[in-house]
């Protein structure tokens, strides 16, 4: 079982860059709702959005990512908010994001998050007050099956306010599974999957697979994270992330995005560092070595016991 | 300045009073109460624009649009809910050029939503730049107040001798009328089937001017109108007009031409009179070549129709009195009184009676001492007698009255076929209208003027103690007086004169007398003809020509005359009469007997060797002479294997111009000119012409791409500079707008193209020249319209959705634009050499709808826009 699982899971992996070339021809209108994909995570933006499978960080963002891993989270609670800049010399769009996720039973964890990025004002409404915005609600669920072996599903609505009469909303699923074997964290599932916005425009859906293994140096460790994402509009993104464990309090974080021309979020290198004490965590991240999305940040504050 | 009418609602009406009277044929008596008041109210105002904002919508609303480029006429179409504009004064074809040259193309009519009050409607045009004029709409109505029975006293009063127009003596030597003078009754339509009109009724050329009305129907009012003018004399039933001519002698009288106004809907106790167009109607009479308007109508100010002028109604008449000169149906009159019987340049057209119009108006039934538009200077205002000669009291009053005329229980046509008396000063002023036709049909020609005619009837007015007084309505209109006004007498007869035949005509000389106006000459073939025959009115087969002396003080001198183009070979009976200004006659001279020459052929002369080389646009002038001695009309006949035109004019001697067509390459053709005069007699003259080669204007230099800066900017470019033709000749330049919201074209100074900026984008202009021959060269010349310092112009302005067309720098730049999503995705890209004039177009069809931000980057200098895809 194990081992047949991990199989799968590697050849999944292998075929990810093969996948866009193959469902190039059934890419038909772009994806709506790009901003579903724009991590609020600081860990995870850090590490280039990589790390979707680990179980180590706290999961207080898990209603955005991987709720099933949450359900492994040795915490009773883990709380966090963060707020950053996203894509400054373009959208510049500034987010504020909150989550929470606790064990309701021991191999149940529940998982709520909510996220606002506000836009500067349209130059082209200078009579209105209006300013474009959106908004994401979702809540997850985790159900730790096994020791080893564990579901998720996580659903929300969001919104995109563009102008003062004219918005765009949608809601979406995500179904993920979690495997553990010998400090190696394997994670799988469909995100965000949702109907077509104004009738013809997909979510940024995605077939997600994700892997973690964490090594041990004392009080230090070293987490490394491969997460791949195919689109269901033929994109596709792979990114690999690094956090650095040092001492127990302090982190550093890097990772690199990798995606194709049209993937909703664009390559960068994301870079991060935190600081954790008593449940107490502050994370940064900065994303560079991007066109467009380069010089965004995200500062973090979490709590977990 | 903005006017209006300052009447509260000003109403029309037909100026009758009286219906109910018996009918001579009773079977078809009108309904009692017929003619009360009207309760149309239509939803329209007509409104002056300046000149700019004329030019500005009219190109729009030709298209039947009612949106228009001028943003506050658009405000107002949401506004007052306007559902059509359209002009007051129609397209009038050959007579556009004299439309426009008096302004009347600037008027239009527009019509807005029934639960709008007019008063609103009024005030938000008013307020509206490029307005110079308001008047709110007019209402029609009918009012009657007199029934009285009567005979035809106006036209032969036993009773009370003198007080009639004195239209019997007219009749019987000078003239009943004459069906060249075109009398236009404005008015409701007259029954053109009426036994006693059909036959003085033009056989076309009548129209409705009542929104809703197709056609023209008998109207009671219209049709008795008409009877006083035209209807049939002598015809054995009904009634006589005073010029209708003679049925029983074959005489014709004038013809009647029906201007619907007025139209009656419902029937009995629910009859209403709808009203139309007056001044198209006036127009349009012109245009059709009328001579006389004769408008018995008028503004009624009773506006609350109880038989009562109240202070408040006699100070709107007099305000509407005093402003007249500036309504619109002024300027209808002033193009009646300009243009009827003209041409586009005011010139006497040559088969015209008279130079410019006659208009006449009925003085109004009010009792007042204003009348509008009776009160027009222009017009002939008529009030109202009585058969005693008195002043109708209903009769309008004042110095402003020019002539009166019988109004009182007035005998005329009545549709199907019937008659019936009518009171009003709309009964006097056909009798004007009628003795005007029968001066103009008598001294009518080449040189008489409105102003002669009108001088006619004023002198010729007889003063029956009603043009002074507190109540003055003018002296009372005369017939006979109008044909003897200015007149000297009877003049002195010439006693001898010689006569020389010259081929088939007559030269007559001999001594002129004293008190002349002028000579007639005449010639018959028997001599009792001669002698008997009326000079007033002369019989079928009298030649004759006139000699007119004039004003000329020379009381004894020699003269001559001349009598042309008569039989050759044959004896004529000659004679000679002196006449007097009012046309009495001198007893014929002695008459001599004298035997006309033979007919003289003509002769064609040039130089038989030319042959005529011209290029295919020319016109060429061919010295051809046409000669024919006895100064018969020649008949030109041209002939030819090529496909040219000859084109001849004749001014005291034969011109001809010969004017090419396309032909294919050079070519070489001959032709023939024929010249015939009346006889049969026949002159030929053969000669070659050859055509060149057409040559095609080309566009020798490219016109630059424009680019302006600000809305209303404009810029002027040479097209002469830029094509050419290797002819040489005149090219015809044309220009248009391919993007007339953006940019507007027009052609100054005959060859510059104006371009003018209307709204922020990119456009295009057209520019095509045409030669002669119809070939033809254009050039498509980009134009872009941005502020000053706007380095990047998305057409779509912020919210697209299909593409973006980006506009970049002027000249063409290194540029790479991207379309980057919120989220950072690069949804669309280009790059490469752009400019305004080569826009990017980025295809964003299958993008999906979001926020994004447009980033633009010409040669390192980046500009960034948020957009919004819906």
């Amino acid at each position: 079982m194990k081992r047949s699982v991990l199989s799968l899971f590697l050849a999944g992996f292998l075929c990810l860059p093969a996948l866009p070339a193959a469902a190039q021809n059934t890419a038909g209108a772009n994806e709506a709702m790009g901003s579903l994909r724009v991590d609020r995570d600081p860990v995870l933006l850090s590490m280039a959005g990589a790390g979707f499978a680990m179980t180590s960080t706290n999961q207080a963002f898990a209603a955005f990512g991987n709720p099933a891993a949450a359900a492994f989270s040795p915490q009773k609670l883990e709380a966090g908010v963060s707020y950053g800049s996203w894509a400054p010399k373009y959208a510049a769009g500034s987010q504020i994001s909150a989550g929470v996720s606790g064990h309701v039973k021991k191999s149940v964890a529940l998982s709520l998050g909510f996220s606002r990025t506000g836009y500067p004002g349209l130059d082209f409404e200078p009579a209105s007050a209006f300013k474009p915005s959106d908004l994401v609600v979702r809540a997850g669920v985790g159900f730790a099956v096994s020791e080893s072996f564990g579901i998720g599903f996580t659903a929300g609505y969001a919104k995109e306010a563009l102008l003062s009469d004219y918005s765009l909303s949608a809601f979406s699923v995500s179904a993920l599974a979690q495997y553990r074997i010998a400090g190696l964290n394997l994670a799988g599932g469909i995100v965000h999957l949702g109907g077509k916005v104004a009738s013809a425009y997909p979510l940024p859906s995605s077939a997600k697979l994700a892997a973690e293994y964490g090594f041990e140096f004392g009080n230090s460790n070293l987490h490394v994270a491969l997460d791949g994402d195919y689109y269901f509009s033929g994109n596709y993104s792979v990114a690999l992330g690094l956090n650095a464990g040092i001492g127990g309090i302090g982190f550093v974080r890097g990772g690199y995005r990798l995606a194709s021309a049209n993937a909703a979020i664009p390559s960068g290198l994301g870079l991060g560092a935190g600081f954790a004490w008593h449940g107490i965590s502050l994370d940064v991240s900065f994303v560079t070595a991007s066109e467009t999305v380069g010089g965004s940040w995200m500062a973090g504050l979490g709590y977990r016991f | 300045m903005k006017l209006k009418l300052l009447v509260f609602p000003v109403l029309l009406t037909a100026l009758v009073s009286c219906v109910r009277e018996a009918p001579v044929t009773p079977e078809t008596e009108p309904e009692a109460g017929q003619g009360t008041d009207s309760e149309q109210t239509p939803s329209y105002v007509k409104v002056l624009f300046s000149e700019e904002m004329c030019d500005l919508v009219e190109e729009d609303l030709s298209r039947g649009q009612v949106r228009t480029r001028s943003e506050g006429l658009n405000g107002l179409v949401d506004e007052l809910g306007i559902e059509s504009m359209e002009r007051l004064f129609p397209f009038a074809g050959e007579f556009e050029p004299r439309t426009r040259k008096e302004g009347l193309h600037r008027w239009y009519k527009v019509s807005y939503a029934e639960d709008v009050p007019a008063t609103r409607a009024t005030r938000a045009f008013e307020s509206l730049p490029g307005v110079e004029m308001v008047e709110e709409p007019l209402k029609a109505s009918l009012t009657t107040n007199d029934k009285y029975w009567g005979d035809m006293w106006g036209l032969n009063n036993t009773r009370y001798p003198g007080k009639d127009v004195n239209v019997q003596e007219v009749w019987e030597n000078y003239s009943v009328g004459n069906p060249d003078v075109v009398v236009a009754v404005i008015d409701g339509g007259i029954d053109l089937n009426h036994p006693d009109l059909a036959w003085n009724c033009l056989p076309s050329g009548h129209k409705s001017y009542v929104p809703g009305a197709a056609n023209v129907v008998g109207h009671d009012h219209g049709t008795h109108v008409a009877g006083t003018i035209a209807a049939v004399s002598n015809n054995g039933i009904g009634v006589a007009g005073i010029a209708g001519g003679n049925y029983a002698e074959g005489r014709r009288g004038i013809s009647l031409l029906s201007q619907q106004c007025f139209y009656t809907i419902g029937t009995g106790a629910n009859a209403r009179d709808r009203s139309g167009d007056f001044e198209t109607a006036i127009k349009e009479a012109a245009d059709k070549g009328a001579l006389i308007s004769s408008n018995s109508w008028g503004y009624n100010f009773d506006a609350d129709d109880d038989g009562v002028i109240s202070g408040a109604e006699l100070a709107s008449a007099r305000s509407a009195h005093q402003n007249v000169q500036y309504y619109s149906i002024a300027r209808a009159i002033d193009y009646f009184v300009k243009y009827a019987g003209c041409d586009n340049d005011g010139n006497q057209l040559p088969g015209s009676l008279m130079k410019g119009g006659l208009v006449v108006f009925a003085a109004g039934n009010e009792n007042i001492p204003y009348g509008c538009p009776a009160n027009y200077e222009p017009c002939l205002a008529v009030g109202a007698t009585t058969v005693s000669g008195s002043r109708a009291s209903f009769s309008n009053y004042g110095d402003w009255v020019d002539l009166c005329a019988p109004g009182s229980n007035i005998i005329s046509t009545h549709p199907n076929s019937t008659y019936i008396s009518y009171s009003g000063t709309s009964m006097a002023c056909p009798h004007v209208t009628g003795v005007a036709a029968l001066v103009l049909s008598y001294f009518g020609g080449q040189g008489f003027t409105v102003d002669d005619l009108k001088s006619r009837l004023l002198e010729g007015a007889k003063d029956i103690g009603l043009s002074s007084g507190s109540r003055p309505v003018g002296s009372l209109v005369d017939a006979m007086g109008a044909f003897m006004a200015h007149d000297s007498g009877t003049p002195e007869a010439v006693t001898d004169f010689t006569v020389v035949p010259i081929g088939h005509n007559l030269h007559l000389d001999f001594q002129g007398g004293g008190g002349t106006y002028g000579y007639m000459a005449l010639a018959a073939r028997s001599e009792e003809a001669l002698r008997n025959t009326r000079l007033s009115m002369l019989d079928t087969g009298i030649e004759f020509s006139h000699l007119v002396i004039g004003d000329v003080e020379e009381p004894v001198a020699p003269r001559s005359i001349e009598l042309l183009s008569l039989e050759p070979d044959m004896d004529y009976y000659v004679s000679i009469a002196a006449y007097s200004y009012g046309r009495r006659y001198s007893d014929l001279a002695p008459i001599k007997k004298v035997h006309t020459g033979h007919n003289g052929k003509p002769t064609i002369d040039t130089d038989p060797e030319e042959t005529f080389v011209f290029r295919q646009f020319e016109e060429v002038d061919i010295p051809f002479t046409i000669i024919d001695p006895d100064r018969d009309t020649i008949a030109v006949d041209f002939q030819t294997n090529g496909r040219a035109t000859l084109k001849a004019e004749m001014d005291g001697k034969w011109h001809f111009r010969l004017i090419c067509q396309a032909v294919r390459g050079p070519a070489s053709f001959q032709a023939t000119l024929v010249a015939s005069d009346r006889f049969g007699e026949r002159a030929l003259r053969s000669f070659k012409y050859s055509v060149l080669e057409n040559v095609e204007p080309v566009l020798s230099r490219e016109i630059a791409p424009v680019a302006l800066n600000a809305v209303g900017q404009s810029v002027d470019i040479d097209l002469s500079q830029h094509f050419t033709d290797e002819d040489g000749e005149p090219l015809d330049y044309r220009v248009n707008s391919l993007d007339a919201n953006t940019i507007a074209a027009e052609l100054v100074d005959g060859n510059k193209m104006r371009v003018t900026a209307r709204a922020f984008g990119l456009g295009e202009v057209r520019a095509a020249v045409f030669d002669a021959m119809g070939a033809t060269a254009k050039s498509d010349i980009p134009v872009l319209v941005r502020p000053a310092g706007e380095k990047v112009t998305v057409l779509e302005g912020n919210v697209f959705t299909d593409k973006l067309t980006i506009l970049t720098a002027e000249q063409a730049t290194q540029t790479t634009v991207r379309l980057v999503s919120a989220s950072g995705a690069v949804v669309a890209s280009a790059s490469g050499e752009y400019s305004a004039f080569h826009p990017v177009v980025l295809d964003t069809g299958k993008v999906a709808p979001g926020l994004y931000t447009l980033s633009v980057d010409i040669a390192g200098d980046v500009t960034r826009r948020t957009l919004v895809k819906k």
